[in-house]
């Protein structure tokens, strides 16, 4: 069989993430041979660095004259939506980055209003669920391969996990899980029109994909159906304009979120009675925050995704292991660390990358796919309702499909 | 300093534990003069295992025989708001164990009513804030001190992490907490008509008072004025009621709870912004689960109280460590295991004791009060209101 020709859209921050994915497979499996991106010279200076073939302006053009069997979508949230339906209708298979989509304001929407003030979340749940029905219909419809970027359910010690729920067979009472930091450095991150929300979209669409995954699964293994979520109670916050900390003079912890939360949780009540604690946290010092722990009826499980202990390590000063990479977001590299051996084999991302490309080789869906992106989408749109009008909201009717 | 005279209530569990820490604090600093319970038999035999000279069938009997300054209620939930007042009254100090009250009923319902599934919880909370400030009053106009038995405050790990909180300076923005097991064999555990609720009460008072006195204290500290809950959100849950657990040939986790949550998640928001996640459940495996952490602006402090690495064994069959104690709650023997070294001091109860003794002694408050207990009532009835009605409840005003 051929290898699978990937177009790269974007040439940001995911797209040199998803290359190293790219690059560790070998050319009869896969072969990124487009790039594209705004300006156009990024996208070539991206090409020339990681020596992929050719390079363009925008998608459209990539479509038309790179013969691509695949795109993966390296681009903004609110791109997301209109770039899958587009790639879709070209009969291309499609990797996408979390979230599926979202709410970035509408057509009329000013450059600088603060949507996540001014437009009731219900409103926000209503338009995400059409932006995702129709999202879905293109992907069915074209009957394309679609992956959702969900690493957490390639990270191995996840994946473990999961192995070893199934064997157990008890059953998962309660999952908790979290990815926090310190904060995000990106600028689109802390508003919503940059990423349809805020800690909770941007990173705890993670550790609640991983969650409503298991339940999914277990739900298919013990009853040939899913147990999917039943409802939400939800509370966000932002932390960093309490008082004495804007008072505070050094910063720890990024500031200036605009009209997005920088805490949130999410409780989840699922079909068959159990729960899940989802908490996300642009506020946590220490290094990232990523962990999932399952309570079964007979055992008790955790992935610890970072930090873990499989390397630990000893500094009297900070300098000491320059320059070698220690954590993502640590903030010193002194006193008692726990550096990651290799980070993005422990996040999952290059096994992401090697199960989308095998789906597409054996005419299958990937493990991580449009249905769970759909779900994710809703359930946190869902929460954001709960938290704004302070009170619990069912999502059986909304993941009605 | 004067040596503080107690008068024990109760001869149960929670006494022995009380009677040990007092031992522990030696006679120059305590001494328990009198023992009193229900059974005037057992209240003898436990007074002369412990060797306690005098003891009674009633707390009336003995405060009006026996001089003491204070008395320890170490007796159900159920009791505490009536012996409190009536304590007061006779002008002694009061040490209590949590709860400071809650509700059990009506005294004219049948004893069968399954009270947590037919009161509405709106109903309970406005009783209990009834009761609540009619003990307050009490204890004021007496002009007694209240010590909260709760444990939490006084475990050495988070006293630690409130040193180190003190010393960073930074602002607490963020705590989650949680005590969770594989649940209470006690069949009163399980209706709320003995425990005036489920997890939450049992289980979860202890991280929500922990919670609530690391923001007062932080709030005294940089304001001169405790920081107090805001509002609360809360779910919970009856996980072991879940048809696919009730299925499964063998259950490692207790069952048969009536009327009672097995799992509860409260979020609590202050009313400086901060936030705190507290989780309590009947539904954890491996041992007692007991932590806090706190997520300062220029800091992150965990306390471990249970279970913690100050020891680590291992063995490849359960039997190896025979009738040595490995930790509460544990399932097994076999395998890692973290045993607790020495229990009751990692929880606190010596050093709960020793405050209370001292508070008595100088006549100040002690760190666990009045205050947070009533706190501690009041948010958790308020979060029962708040699953049960599924909305977010304020709390500002029902704590003034």
């Amino acid at each position: 069989m051929a290898p699978v020709r990937v177009g790269l859209v974007g040439c940001g921050f995911s797209a040199n993430l998803h290359i190293e994915g790219y690059k560790k497979l070998s050319p009869e499996q896969c072969q990124v041979v487009a790039v594209c991106g705004v300006p156009k010279e990024m996208a070539e200076g991206f090409a020339a660095k990681h020596g992929i073939p050719q390079a363009y302006g925008s998608m459209e053009e990539l479509l038309e004259k790179a013969n691509v069997d695949a795109v993966d979508l390296a681009v903004p949230n609110s791109l997301h939506a209109p770039f899958i339906i587009e790639a879709a209708r070209a009969g291309k298979h499609v990797f996408c980055e979390k979230p599926l989509t979202g709410y970035f304001g509408g057509p009329d929407t000013k450059g600088d209003e603060p949507i996540g003030k001014t437009v009731a979340k219900s409103t926000m749940l209503e338009h995400a669920k059409q932006e995702v029905n129709r999202v879905m219909e293109a992907i069915q419809s074209a009957g394309i391969t679609f992956g959702y970027a969900e690493n957490w359910l390639y990270a191995p010690a996840y994946v473990k996990l999961w192995r070893l729920a199934k064997t157990a067979g008890g059953t998962i009472l309660r999952i908790e899980a979290e990815e926090s930091h310190s904060g995000s450095h990106a600028d689109y991150a802390k508003t919503w029109r940059g990423s349809g929300g805020g800690s909770l979209m941007v990173k705890g669409s993670h550790p609640l994909g991983a969650a409503l995954q298991l339940k999914w699964w277990e739900g298919e293994e013990k009853f040939g159906k899913p147990i999917r979520a039943a409802s939400v109670v939800c509370e966000v916050g932002n932390l960093t304009w309490i008082e004495s900390f804007e008072r505070e003079k050094k910063k720890y912890v990024r500031t200036g979120w605009k009209d997005v939360e920088d805490w949130g949780i999410i409780v989840v009540k699922f079909e068959d009675g159990s729960v899940a604690e989802v908490k996300a946290g642009d506020t946590t010092l220490g290094g990232v925050h990523n962990y999932l722990e399952a309570y079964l009826s007979n055992a008790r499980l955790r992935a610890n995704i970072n930090p873990n202990d499989s390397c630990v390590a000893y500094a009297p000063e900070g300098t000491i292991f320059e320059p070698e990479y220690i954590s993502e977001k640590i903030e010193t590299k002194g006193g008692w660390t726990l550096p990651s051996p290799d980070e993005d084999w422990h996040q999952g991302y290059p096994q992401e990358i090697a199960d989308f490309v095998a789906a597409i080789r054996e005419g299958r869906q990937p493990v991580s796919g449009a249905t769970l992106a759909r779900e994710v989408t809703l359930v946190l749109y869902a929460a954001y309702v709960s938290a704004e009008e302070g009170r619990r909201v069912d999502v059986k009717p909304i993941l009605e499909y | 300093m004067a040596k503080v005279r107690i008068g024990l209530v109760g001869y149960g569990n929670a006494a022995q534990f009380h009677m040990r820490s007092w031992q522990n604090l030696g006679p120059e600093v305590a001494e328990v003069a009198a023992v009193c319970g229900r059974s005037e038999e057992r209240a003898s035999a436990f007074a002369e295992e412990y060797g306690i000279p005098r003891s009674f069938g009633t707390m009336g009997e003995m405060l009006s025989a026996v001089d003491v300054d204070a008395v320890d209620l170490a007796v159900p939930n159920n009791v505490h708001g009536p012996l409190s007042t009536e304590a007061a009254a006779a002008g002694k100090h009061i040490i209590c164990e949590k709860h400071l009250t809650g509700y059990f009923g009506e005294p004219d319902a049948p004893a069968d009513v399954l009270i947590g599934e037919t009161v509405p919880k709106r109903e309970m909370l406005e009783k209990v804030k009834a009761e609540c400030d009619a003990i307050g009053r009490a204890v004021r106009e007496a002009g007694v001190a209240f010590c909260y038995a709760e444990n939490w405050v006084y475990a050495p790990s988070f006293a630690k992490l409130r040193r180190l909180a003190e010393a960073a300076g930074g602002t607490i923005i963020r705590i989650q907490a949680e005590e969770s097991h594989s649940g209470s064999p006690s069949v009163y555990a399980k209706q709320w008509r003995t425990e005036g609720g489920g997890s939450l009460v049992l289980k979860g008072s202890h991280p929500l008072g922990a919670v609530l006195q690391l923001k007062q204290w932080e709030g005294q500290k940089r304001n001169g004025r405790p920081i107090r809950p805001a509002s609360v959100m809360c779910e919970v849950g009856n996980l072991t009621f879940i048809e696919s657990v009730k299925q499964e040939p063998k259950h490692y986790i207790k069952m048969d709870w009536k009327d009672v949550e097995d799992w509860g998640l409260m979020v609590l928001k202050f009313d400086d912004g901060s936030v705190a996640e507290i989780a309590a459940g009947d539904t954890t495996l491996g041992g007692v689960h007991n932590y806090l952490e706190a997520y300062l602006s220029n800091a992150r402090i965990r306390a471990n109280i249970n279970p913690n690495n100050a020891c680590v064994a291992y063995a490849p069959s359960p039997e190896i460590f025979g009738d040595e104690y490995i930790t509460e709650k544990i399932e097994t023997k076999g395998g890692w295991t973290f045993p607790s070294p020495e229990e009751d001091w990692n929880l606190g109860y010596p050093q709960e004791m020793a405050d209370f003794a001292a508070a008595i002694a100088e006549g100040r408050e002690p760190m666990s009060g009045f205050m947070l207990a009533r706190d501690v009532t009041l948010v958790l009835y308020s979060a029962y209101v708040s699953a049960e009605e599924g909305r977010r409840v304020e709390l500002t005003s029902m704590l003034a």
